[in-house]
């Protein structure tokens, strides 16, 4: 079967590469670039462990094929690492103790950084809302929530305590 | 039985800085910069990648395999059945003598002849890739002859049904009594004989990070390394010599980060070992990592119970007697080296050994069935111990009308009765079980939220409140494996030593999975020799860098290997005394390390540095005389007081039932949990709430659900339902510290106790809730289906 | 869990793709957001030789609003559904129903065509262009085809849509001011497929209900409209829950074909749907 070549911005960087279309974005980054962090939990989109950014919008990673990476900016843990720009999160999750394997917390960060990015009145029950499509095995979840509550305040969110669904 | 604390020890305890801090982890920061490495990170030159090709039936024979198309595919390398691997792997017979009466068969990698689940391995494909390897596959065959199929323990044993090994006679794998012998008489005499039946699902780990392994086979060294991610690398360095035909010491064990374990990654797996004796056929590494649906069809399963439980009462509530049978469904074979039996096994020494009674017997039945292969899992057997007993002291408390509360306080082992020995023969060191339930029902103002039940029942809503107390192994002795002949160590080592720099570096055989091993090992290590935490490294996961250890199980990390840990920093620490009062002519005994420096004990003035003495010991010891300093010390610890130490804690639960849909909305949870000296209390809370969570799982919404023929019928993300963030509750944790007196430390363990005690909380709420319907229910997972059938509403 | 090789291609323009899928014919797929169509290629469920992506199609993604109906372009994202002034202002029932649908990274990429296309029994917005009477544009061999909902909803993951179709949008009629909409989707977890849902239009005029709409979905092999059940629920409601409409509700209930899945049975289902439509109904008292 023919390979493709793209273009696009990955961490910021412009790459080309040649790619077999079958091959899903995490399996193209991870084999392509030797990035870690974009990881496969399930290859059927339900886990999030694979989510990253593309055009500034978080994906399943799985669920994207390399081929259509094409012109696009594709930002991964190791992107948002180097720019700095949810140091206040990870540092969150650090001092909460809000990753215990860490497997999920790639996904976790950027769907955190997502939901605080579009809302300016932040709940835990919308951020749980906002996190259910992220599994978690090993922390039940609280210390996450709590973390990314905790930057909510530290942003100048408005918080809700109680909110009723 | 050690010696009670030395004065210096306590003192030392006392001055803590670190121990009892809730200091982030040192190593959590990689994590969260995307900077963990996990198996499937690790590349290495020449390193070809494995697919196997699983039986898609339950049970059938082999008739045969062509993958003679498949060798001329892109990419392949090699093809292997299961009798080419089994030329290269001794078979694993997973039994122990501890468990008389054990029977199973020896297990191959790979099937041979026949087929006897449903995601056995039956042809291993080693390509370049592996997607080239899943390509091959298309140009292989293989013909099955379907054979009858066993799927159900209520007839495994019957003597009409298929014996899936004739062999062995029947599919009884184990049974075994536990009998007080006076059970039927204090029955007979009792005011009330409870019984009540309970159904456990079967589920499965979930592991976000499949199982994997890179066998690296190197032909020149003639020795093997196995990165692996599993908890336990000495064991596999055991097993895995051992069944290759190699000596201890030409295998290593590498662990790297574990995405998730939860006792799934204690066992050894047939296509694991498959892949490393691959690797030295091909004398090149061979890489396999499990992807999520073979997971589901091929990591062990557990839990899968039916228990009849009976309990005799008077009618002013006072506990006369237990009796239980327990049966449960194991996969085909017992897994090694661990078996298949251990979770009944518990349940028949614990059940009901919290409260006080006169009479026991509890029988277990433990069949084969052609359903996964079943092992050991978080909390073994408790979920069911802790679930059944405290479900019947509630379906007892509304039966005698005693307030369920009430009936605990009565029955529950005094705090001051121990040390004791129960019916079961189950050996008690101390047990706070009042305190407990004192503090967990301050936590929940249990008063208002009663008021609140009762008010809202006049509205149409439900809600309603469970307690338990309950109780957790941790800190096992030999008594657990090694009596049984299993090569499982008990004990654990730890190795301290001081760099040149004064820098301090903690090796210990015991590892991390993301609980925080590495983190208590270093404040333990801090505090026993009196640096700062970012002074001490902490390696672990690597057979040739660390004593040799029993690795993460049983919740043995924190008492076992931080003892080890604990030992050796003291006996490091006075050798960096007796070399500062050689260099400072002074006597050690009135010296102290404090804050990376020694100093002197009494004044405090600062006398020389630690790595001040480092310089001298290692580049200058022309100027120390006589004396050869020992900046180096290793340690071993191993439990004996006591088979287990029990931990002893209270769950609380609140929960919504919607009686008109039937759905169940948790609403809060509390736990107090008394496990001894607290290291971490964050670390120690984060697991209470992780393994809460994971026991919220199969209450409301995990089972692996097979058909007649023995397939699984939801083996994907979105059919096998786990706990996601949304419907998952926030959980009060509160604290109760009892140490074991058995250990210098006081620690034991924490990381299973939320997940035996879930499900046992959850039932009892929502039989609360239900109350006004007069209805119970026992049968997990509580579907929305199954509380509209309980409710009369279908 | 890895996909089996297929050929790519990316037009960019709605013709150049029906015509690729022409020339393929049964030997290509159109690649809409790729949320189920992926999943089945990496578990090799789905071999199909080549996968036509039609994402990079600017006519396929527009929601526009002419005579009346909303028209939404095949390739429209749900999240760029439930985000629209122009959709919160016409199809207000579309923005319910997204609360319940999948997850953000998800809606980030699944399309409503997509969504449409693939029928699943127990989506949202299947259920949603059944009550709303959606027309569905297609671009057939043999020309423009504009077919109402409830004719190409035909049951288990089928429409009417022929093997080479190329469905280009949906259109809504625009939802009237005075009429209100509920959504009630019961799940096990947020976001899951629906276990049973109902969606409602109506509206209230002098104390009695007119123009009830009522789709079941999540209990049968596609969307269900009741319109014999509407028209006796208008007849018969005064603002009350009462034993008459209950027997009603059961009765009509009673005819339809439900289906159990892996956790929830048929009876229960039927229970489920009674419920829902009580609920629904207590939000037009």
């Amino acid at each position: 079967m023919p390979t493709i070549p793209i273009r696009f911005k990955l961490n910021g960087q412009q790459v080309e590469a040649v790619v077999e279309p079958r091959l899903h974005v995490i399996d193209f980054l991870r084999e392509e670039y030797e990035l870690s962090s974009p990881r496969v939990g399930c290859e059927h989109g339900v886990c999030g462990a694979c989510t990253i950014r593309v055009d500034g919008q978080i994906v399943r990673g799985c669920l994207m094929l390399g081929v259509q990476l094409d012109g696009a900016e594709v930002q991964t843990l190791e992107g948002l690492n180097a720019s700095s720009e949810i140091a206040d999160l990870q540092k969150a999750f650090h001092e909460r103790n809000s990753m215990q394997c860490g497997y999920c917390t790639a996904g976790m960060l950027l769907t955190s950084q997502d939901y605080l990015q579009k809302n300016e009145s932040c709940s835990r029950t919308g951020l749980r809302e906002h996190l259910s499509g992220n599994y978690c095995r090993c922390t039940g979840y609280e210390a996450i929530i709590d973390a990314v509550m905790n930057v909510a305040s530290q942003r100048g969110k408005k918080i809700i305590q109680q909110e009723e669904v | 039985m050690n010696s009670p604390l030395k004065p210096a020890e306590n003192q030392a305890l006392q001055q803590q800085q670190w121990i009892g801090a809730s200091v982030p982890r040192p190593n959590g920061r990689r994590l969260v910069e995307g900077a963990a490495i996990y198996i499937d990170d690790i590349q290495l030159p020449r390193m070809a990648n494995i697919f196997f090709l699983r039986s898609p039936y339950a049970s059938a024979r082999i008739t045969k395999i062509d993958y003679h198309a498949a060798l001329s595919s892109k990419g392949v390398i090699a093809i292997y059945t299961g009798e080419d691997i089994q030329r290269l792997v001794a078979p694993m017979v997973a039994t122990l003598a501890h468990f008389v009466g054990m029977k199973a068969m020896p297990q191959p990698c790979l099937a041979v002849d026949q087929v006897f689940w449903q995601g056995e391995p039956v042809l291993a494909i080693v390509a370049d890739s592996r997607r080239h390897a899943e390509d091959a596959a298309l140009h292989v065959t293989v013909d099955y002859q379907e054979l009858p199929v066993v799927v159900d323990m209520e007839t495994a044993l019957d003597p009409a049904t298929h014996v899936i090994h004739p062999q062995l006679g029947d599919n009884l794998c184990f049974t075994r009594k536990v009998d007080t012998e006076n059970y039927d008489q204090i029955a007979a005499q009792a005011d009330l004989v409870l019984e009540r039946t309970f159904r456990f699902p079967r589920h499965t780990g979930v592991c976000l990070e499949g199982r994997s392994v890179i066998g690296d086979f190197s032909s020149g060294d003639q020795k093997l390394t196995i990165y692996i991610s599993h908890q336990a690398p000495h064991m596999i360095q055991d097993c895995y010599a051992r069944l290759l035909g190699l000596s201890e010491s030409a295998v290593r064990v590498i662990c790297k980060d574990i995405g998730g374990s939860y006792g799934i990654k204690t066992h050894v797996y047939g296509d694991e070992l498959a892949t490393c004796a691959i690797s030295m056929d091909l004398k090149r590494p061979v890489k396999f990592i499990a992807d999520r649906a073979e997971s589901f069809l091929s990591d062990i399963h557990s839990r899968d119970h039916r228990v009849k439980m009976r309990m005799a009462f008077q009618r002013d509530g006072t506990l006369l007697g237990i009796d239980l049978e327990d049966l449960l469904a194991i996969g085909p074979y017992s897994v090694y080296p661990r078996t298949s039996v251990v979770e009944g096994n518990q349940i028949v020494n614990i059940t009901g050994q919290w409260y006080s009674h006169k009479a026991y017997r509890a029988t277990m039945f433990n069949v084969f069935t052609n359903m996964g292969i079943y092992s050991n899992y978080r909390a073994v057997g408790h979920p069911v111990a802790v679930g059944v007993t405290e479900g019947m002291i509630d379906a007892a408390a509304r039966e005698l009308k005693i307030d369920p509360i009430a009936l605990r306080r009565k029955n529950l082992l005094k705090d001051g009765a121990f040390p004791c020995t129960t019916p079961s023969g189950a050996k008690f060191e101390s047990m706070t079980h009042h305190l407990c339930l004192d503090q967990i029902m301050q936590m929940m103002d249990l008063s208002k939220l009663r008021q609140e039940q009762s008010e809202l029942r006049k509205k149409g809503i439900y809600r309603g409140i469970g307690i338990i107390s309950m109780i957790e192994i941790t800190n096992p002795s030999a008594l657990f494996y090694g009596i049984g002949g299993a090569r499982i160590s008990a004990q654990d080592g730890c190795t301290v030593r001081m760099d040149p720099a004064g820098g301090i570096v903690v090796a210990n055989g015991t590892g991390e999975q993301g609980q925080g091993t590495e983190t208590i090992f270093a404040q333990i290590a801090a505090d026993g020799i009196g640096v700062h935490l970012s002074n001490v490294k902490v390696v672990t996961g690597d057979t040739d860098s660390t004593p040799y250890g029993g690795g993460t199980w049983a919740s043995r990390g924190a008492g076992v290997g931080g003892e080890a840990t604990w030992q050796a920093a003291r006996a490091l620490r006075q050798n960096i005394l007796t070399l500062a009062g050689v260099v400072l002519e002074r006597s050690a005994q009135i010296l102290d390390i404090r804050q990376d420096q020694v100093v002197d004990l009494n004044t405090n003035e600062i006398l020389i540095s630690l790595a001040e003495l480092g310089r001298i010991a290692y580049f200058r010891p022309d100027t120390l005389g006589s004396y050869q300093a020992e900046l180096c010390v290793t340690r071993h610890f191993v439990p004996k007081a006591f088979p287990f130490t029990f931990t002893n804690g209270a769950l609380a639960c609140h929960l919504e039932v919607d009686v008109e849909t039937g759905f169940i909305k948790l609403l809060k949870f509390w736990a107090v949990e008394d496990c001894g000296t607290i290291l971490n209390q964050q670390l120690v809370d984060e697991q209470m709430r992780g393994g809460l969570v994971q026991g919220i799982g199969p209450t409301l919404y995990e089972q692996c659900l097979y058909d007649e023929r023995g397939q699984m019928l939801n083996g994907n993300m979105a059919d096998y339902l786990v706990p996601m963030a949304f419907e998952m509750p926030d959980i009060e944790i509160g604290h109760v510290h009892n140490p074991t007196k058995t250990t210098e430390l006081g620690a034991k363990g924490a990381g299973e106790a939320g997940t035996a005690g879930a499900p046992g909380a959850i039932m009892n709420a929502l039989n609360d809730a239900l109350q006004p319907f007069a209805v119970e229910m026992f049968d997990m997972p509580f579907t929305p289906d199954k509380v509209l059938r309980s409710l009369g509403k279908i | 869990m890895k996909a089996a090789e297929f050929a790519y291609e990316v037009p960019k323009s709605i013709q150049d793709a029906f015509v690729l899928k022409q020339s393929y014919g049964e030997h290509a797929q159109f690649l809409a957001g790729g949320q189920s169509l992926i999943p089945a290629m990496n578990m090799r469920l789905n071999m199909t030789e080549c996968l036509i992506d039609l994402g990079r199609i600017p006519a396929l993604k527009e929601i526009q609003l002419q005579d009346r109906q909303l028209q939404i372009g095949a390739m429209v994202t749900h999240e760029q559904i439930a985000n629209s002034a122009l959709v919160k202002e016409y199809a207000p029932l579309l923005i319910q129903a997204s609360r319940y649908l999948a997850h953000t990274a998800i809606r980030n990429r699944g399309t409503f065509g997509g969504s449409i296309a693939l029928a699943d029994p127990a989506a949202e917005w299947p259920a949603a262009c059944l009550l709303l009477e959606a027309q569905i544009n297609i671009l057939t061999q043999s020309g423009f085809q504009r077919v109402v909902a409830k004719d190409f909803f035909q049951g288990l993951y089928t429409t009417s849509l022929g093997s080479n179709d190329l469905l280009e949008s949906i259109l809504i009629p625009v939802q009237a001011k005075e009429e209100k909409s509920v959504v009630i989707e019961l799940a096990r977890r947020q976001g899951d497929y629906a276990l049973a849902g109902i969606m409602a239009r109506g509206s209230i005029v002098s104390g009695k209900l007119h123009n009830l709409g009522l789709v079941f979905f999540g209990i049968s092999d596609r969307p269900i409209r009741l319109v014999n059940l509407e028209a006796q629920i208008m007849s018969v409601f005064s603002g009350e829950f009462n034993e008459a409409l209950q027997k009603i509700i059961q009765s009509s209930l009673d005819q339809i074909d439900i289906r159990g899945d892996l956790y929830t049975t048929e009876k229960a289902k039927r229970h489920l749907c009674a419920v829902l439509v009580k609920r629904v109904l207590a939000q037009f008292i």
